[in-house]
């Protein structure tokens, strides 16, 4: 039928069941892109993660419901999940570059960003799969706080867990180099610093019943300053009610 | 038609499920039976759900069971789903073999296990209904019945998840240094040398997800017994919480 150079070539829009095999195999090798991955389209990994990250934050805004305004909340959050993937990923990237090139590893650089977007893709799966527990969180729970812890556990967990595709796409790396072992430590703790106070910035994703809704809040704040204050008023609140007067 | 009910709520099937003797493509191929099974077994549970609500009002009402038939085979439905994503998922990253629909059927199968329990439990609660005048006590009694269901389904599916893969299966003497193993008999939970530490931890984090949910999910298609002070309501809504109502309720039972 096709010419054999044709054929080669993956279809534009492969069928539903090529997606899932090549998301089974990335999932069975604990994160690595296998043989099934060639029939998907270059794109394919940022496809994933706008489109898991995106369903995520819809459901994780579906909070407040779906009447009036609060429709636009879950719209916002579809945006806004994919967009903080996407604004900690080029945060982060180029220092990040810029240490492998000083540490005489930028050749590797491909693998490296490959490994990167797996790592990002992982995460945005997770998060997927786990979308319906927090959709039954955030209608069942009343108050506001639960839900926005339970949807920070989420993004904590599958962080943590989605490591693994780190490590196996750092694994031939580091059997090449050394200094890339320390190099995806380097990386994570990066990733997450950056992502924590993104992830402030970029708030609402659940959004306070008693605030309006908004794309971004107006002031911005640093997250790590507001953690402090938080963990500082646990504090004395704690303290306070032990104390003897 | 009915000769298709009668295939899907095959007997032999059931009966070789209850007893551990399934297959593991068996239990894929028989998908459907394991939701009807579950289905009706967890309508009976719902039906002796329901007879407190006749026995313990100056008038019957019956709604409450009508209710319960169809909200509790809704309970572990809608609980698998929410749950099986993430069992997936995180069963796949972590490596173990199984298909997404492999593992669908594993919790398929513990939930048929699960409502076969209440199923059997079903006399004791209708009798406790007829007998007892207390809220609270039946409360409790449900709560532990599904509790007690619950650790044998997630037994039985633990132990799916432990079934050596198919080529291990065909030569049990693969494992030469048989000194230790082997001859133990099994415990409860049980792990065998072949699954992997990491997988094991990521299992006992699932099951407490799975846990959360189904409770959750119990709260909120809430009212199954229904408080002989309340109206029929087929869902009270949002509020409270399922801990606390236990807590509540074992307090108004052995507190002071």
């Amino acid at each position: 039928m096709a010419a054999a150079g044709l054929s080669a070539k993956p279809p534009v829009l492969p069928g539903f069941d090529v997606w899932w095999k090549g998301i089974a195999a990335f999932l069975h090798t604990g994160g690595k892109r296998g043989s099934e991955w060639l029939a998907l389209p270059p794109c394919a990994p940022v496809v994933l993660i706008v489109v898991c990250g995106g369903f995520y934050g819809a459901v994780m805004a579906s909070y407040n419901g779906f009447e009036g305004s609060r429709a636009l909340m879950v719209f916002y959050g579809a945006v806004k999940v994919p967009l903080l993937f996407l604004a900690t990923m080029l945060t982060a990237v180029p220092s990040f570059y810029v240490l492998n090139l000083l540490l005489g590893v930028g050749d590797d650089f491909r693998a490296v960003w490959r490994g990167l977007t797996d790592y990002q893709m992982l995460v945005a799966l997770q998060l997927m799969a786990l979308a319906p527990v927090t959709a039954l969180v955030n209608f069942t729970h009343g108050d506001y706080r639960t839900a926005q812890a339970w949807s920070t556990l989420m993004f904590a967990v599958a962080g943590w867990n989605a490591r693994r595709s780190l490590h196996a796409s750092y694994a031939p790396l580091i059997a090449r180099n050394h200094v890339h072992q320390r190099l995806s430590q380097v990386w994570f703790v990066l990733y997450a610093f950056i992502g924590v106070q993104m992830g402030w910035d970029l708030r609402p994703f659940v959004g306070t019943p008693e605030m309006p809704v908004q794309f971004f809040r107006d002031h911005i704040g640093n997250a790590y300053i507001e953690i402090y204050r938080v963990l500082q008023t646990f504090f004395y609140e704690f303290v306070n009610r032990f104390s003897v007067r | 038609m009915s000769s298709i009910a009668v295939s899907i709520l095959s007997w032999p099937a059931f009966d070789a499920l209850l007893r551990g003797r399934m297959i593991a493509n068996e239990r894929v191929r028989l998908m459907l039976s394991w939701i009807a099974w579950q289905g009706l077994c967890a309508a009976v549970f719902g039906l002796s759900l329901g007879v407190y609500s006749i026995s313990s009002r100056a008038e019957p009402d019956y709604r409450f069971m009508l209710a319960d038939v169809v909200k509790m085979p809704m309970l572990l439905f809608l609980t698998s789903a929410v749950t099986c994503p993430s069992l997936y998922v995180f069963g796949a990253l972590r490596g173990l073999r199984f298909s997404a629909r492999e593992f669908a059927a594993m919790l398929m199968v513990a939930h048929t296990i699960l409502a076969a329990v209440l199923g059997s439990l079903a006399p004791v609660i209708a009798f406790f209904a007829v007998t007892t005048t207390s809220y609270s006590f039946m409360v409790v009694l449900t709560v532990v019945a599904c509790a007690i269901a619950g650790i044998l389904g997630v037994r039985t599916f633990i132990k799916a998840i432990n079934e050596p893969p198919d080529d291990v299966q065909s030569s049990p003497v693969a494992d030469t240094n048989g000194e230790t193993n082997s001859t133990e008999s099994p415990g409860m939970f049980s792990r065998p040398a072949h699954v992997n530490q990491n997988i094991w931890r990521m299992l006992g984090w699932w099951v407490v997800l799975y846990v959360f949910v189904g409770a959750q999910m119990g709260w909120i298609l809430r009212p199954f017994i229904g408080s002989p002070e309340l109206p029929f309501i087929f869902f009270r809504g949002k509020g409270g919480s399922m801990i606390e109502s236990l807590l509540y309720h074992l307090h108004k039972l052995f507190g002071a």
